[in-house]
């Protein structure tokens, strides 16, 4: 394991121990640990079909597993929390007639303390698509629009599946700042990506997930930092040097 | 307390504008029976009073195009919808978020009845103006009606649960309740049918088929095929046996 550079914390926001998960015969996540402090912005890094999705899915109970534990914000029961969790998972979709107004105010109300519907849509730069329909909406748009959904709740932690994944470098900006901001809330978020770009400059700690296991974890920085004598300085670099050249099969 | 119900309202009124605003689910849910009901009042000129019981043709199937109506509603208009909304991953969103299953299903539930009663109101006029349906026979009109349509309701829930593809799901729907109202006397008067009695036998374990005996003993005061008392038994039991499966077979993915 590389890079362990984790601050010890009395209370985690969320704690995963021991986490294994197969898909029949074929083992997907095996003994996965984390543990994650409140607020911050944490990063999972991984080839595709590595199981990123899967494990974020375990997390939520969208899937079961087959042993270990998932806290969080103290509670095991993830059903007695969800209220404070906001999610956006990878492949989500909304009513299709409605407009991202209504789909703001719907979610919003599933949530004791949601956050101002207007101030939401200003920080992501939805006023003037308001009155559009889901399915009137490009890419950029629906995927802004499935990250408010993830935060209209006022969540304290948001699980978001490639965020930014498909988008151009503008709406890319606009959601790093976004997440910033959630963060200087004291938000903590975790989320999935395949840009080093993003991990770098958005993540405080990152977890690279290969071959069933976390195989490194710790501040972009630090993990750069192990392998800058041996390897290069660049995050990508690293990434490849840990996970390996080679074009592997995919697991979901 | 007041946000679960702000929660409720608006999974009601999003039900509701998600049918209204696609032109092909309202056509069919809830005009499309309207036009059938002409074609046959047409069709009523040509064809003499049935032998059952001797009345018009119209007369006859007025109950039966009011479980075709409900039945657009309660299956069409169900199993269609819910199968899009898992298919496409909007339940899926749905169950990250705290809103509780029971929640969504009751709320999907209102929106089918509210539809329906739109229809048993205009059916339950349009009986009175052309005197199928009497004063006194409004109410039991209206009750059996709701009673129908939660028995087709809870199907559309059923069959919802067991196919991903919209186009399958309306395909075979359309495929298997079409000639389950035919034989069940629904639509058509079961004696026209000359059958083997094996398949005659098979009318009775179709549920359309109580429905439409309990509408027609109801309204038209003549002996059905059965008693009220085992129309309504058969009805609820098939209800509460169904709506127990739909619930140990009911999936978000």
């Amino acid at each position: 394991m590389f890079g362990q550079d984790e601050p010890i914390l009395d209370e985690y926001c969320v704690e995963i121990n021991g986490l294994s998960k197969s898909y029949g015969n074929q083992l997907v996540l095996n003994n996965v640990n984390m543990k994650l402090g409140s607020g911050g912005i944490y990063g999972i890094l991984g080839r595709n079909g590595v199981g990123k999705t899967t494990l974020l899915e375990c997390m939520i109970d969208l899937r079961p597993y087959k042993k270990g534990e998932v806290n969080i914000l103290g509670e095991s029961n993830i059903q007695k929390v969800k209220n404070k969790i906001g999610i956006q998972p990878q492949e989500a979709n909304l009513f299709p007639r409605q407009t991202v107004m209504e789909i703001l105010q719907l979610f919003g109300s599933f949530y004791q303390d949601s956050i101002n519907i207007v101030e939401l849509m200003d920080m992501l730069e939805m006023d003037k698509i308001k009155n559009k329909k889901v399915k009137d909406l490009s890419v950029g748009q629906r995927q802004r629009l499935l990250v408010s959904v993830a935060l209209v709740g006022n969540p304290d932690f948001i699980i978001l599946d490639e965020p930014t994944s498909g988008l151009d470098p503008q709406i890319r900006h606009l959601i790093w700042d976004c997440l910033q901001r959630m963060k200087e809330k004291g938000k903590t978020i975790l989320l999935s990506t395949h840009y080093m770009e993003e991990a770098e400059k958005i993540c405080d700690m990152l977890y690279i997930l290969h071959d069933t296991s976390i195989v490194a974890e710790g501040s972009p920085k630090s993990i750069i930092q192990q392998h800058r004598k041996t390897y290069s300085d660049r995050l990508e670099d690293v990434f490849i040097h840990i996970t390996g050249k080679n074009i592997r099969g995919e697991i979901d | 307390m007041q946000h679960q119900k702000s929660s409720f309202s608006l999974m009601i009124k999003t039900g509701l504008t998600e049918i209204q605003r696609d032109a092909r689910t309202f056509f069919f849910t809830l005009l499309f029976p309207f036009f059938f009901l002409g074609m046959f009042a047409a069709m009523n000129f040509a064809i003499p009073p049935t032998e059952d019981m001797g009345l018009s043709f119209l007369e006859y199937l007025f109950p039966g195009i009011l479980v075709f109506a409900l039945v657009s509603i309660g299956i069409s208009g169900t199993t269609v919808p819910i199968v899009e909304m898992r298919s496409k991953g909007i339940l899926k969103t749905l169950k990250m978020t705290p809103l509780k299953p029971e929640s969504f299903i009751l709320s999907q539930i209102v929106v089918r009845f509210i539809l329906s009663f739109f229809q048993i109101s205009i059916f339950t006029i349009l009986g009175f103006i052309l005197g199928y349906i009497e004063l006194g026979n409004i109410i039991p009109f209206i009750l059996i009606s709701l009673l129908g349509m939660m028995m087709i309701l809870i199907f559309g829930f059923f069959f919802a649960n067991f196919f991903n593809n919209i186009e399958v799901a309306s395909g075979l729907l359309n495929a298997l309740v079409v000639p389950l109202l035919m034989v069940s006397g629904t639509l058509l008067p079961i004696y026209i049918y000359i059958l083997p009695d094996v398949v005659q036998k098979f009318i009775y374990i179709v549920p359309f088929t109580y429905l439409t005996d309990l509408y027609h003993s109801s309204l038209f005061g003549k002996e059905g095929e059965f008693s009220n008392f085992i129309n309504i038994g058969v009805i609820l039991s098939i209800s509460l046996v169904f709506f127990y499966l739909t619930k140990k077979t009911f999936k978000w993915t």
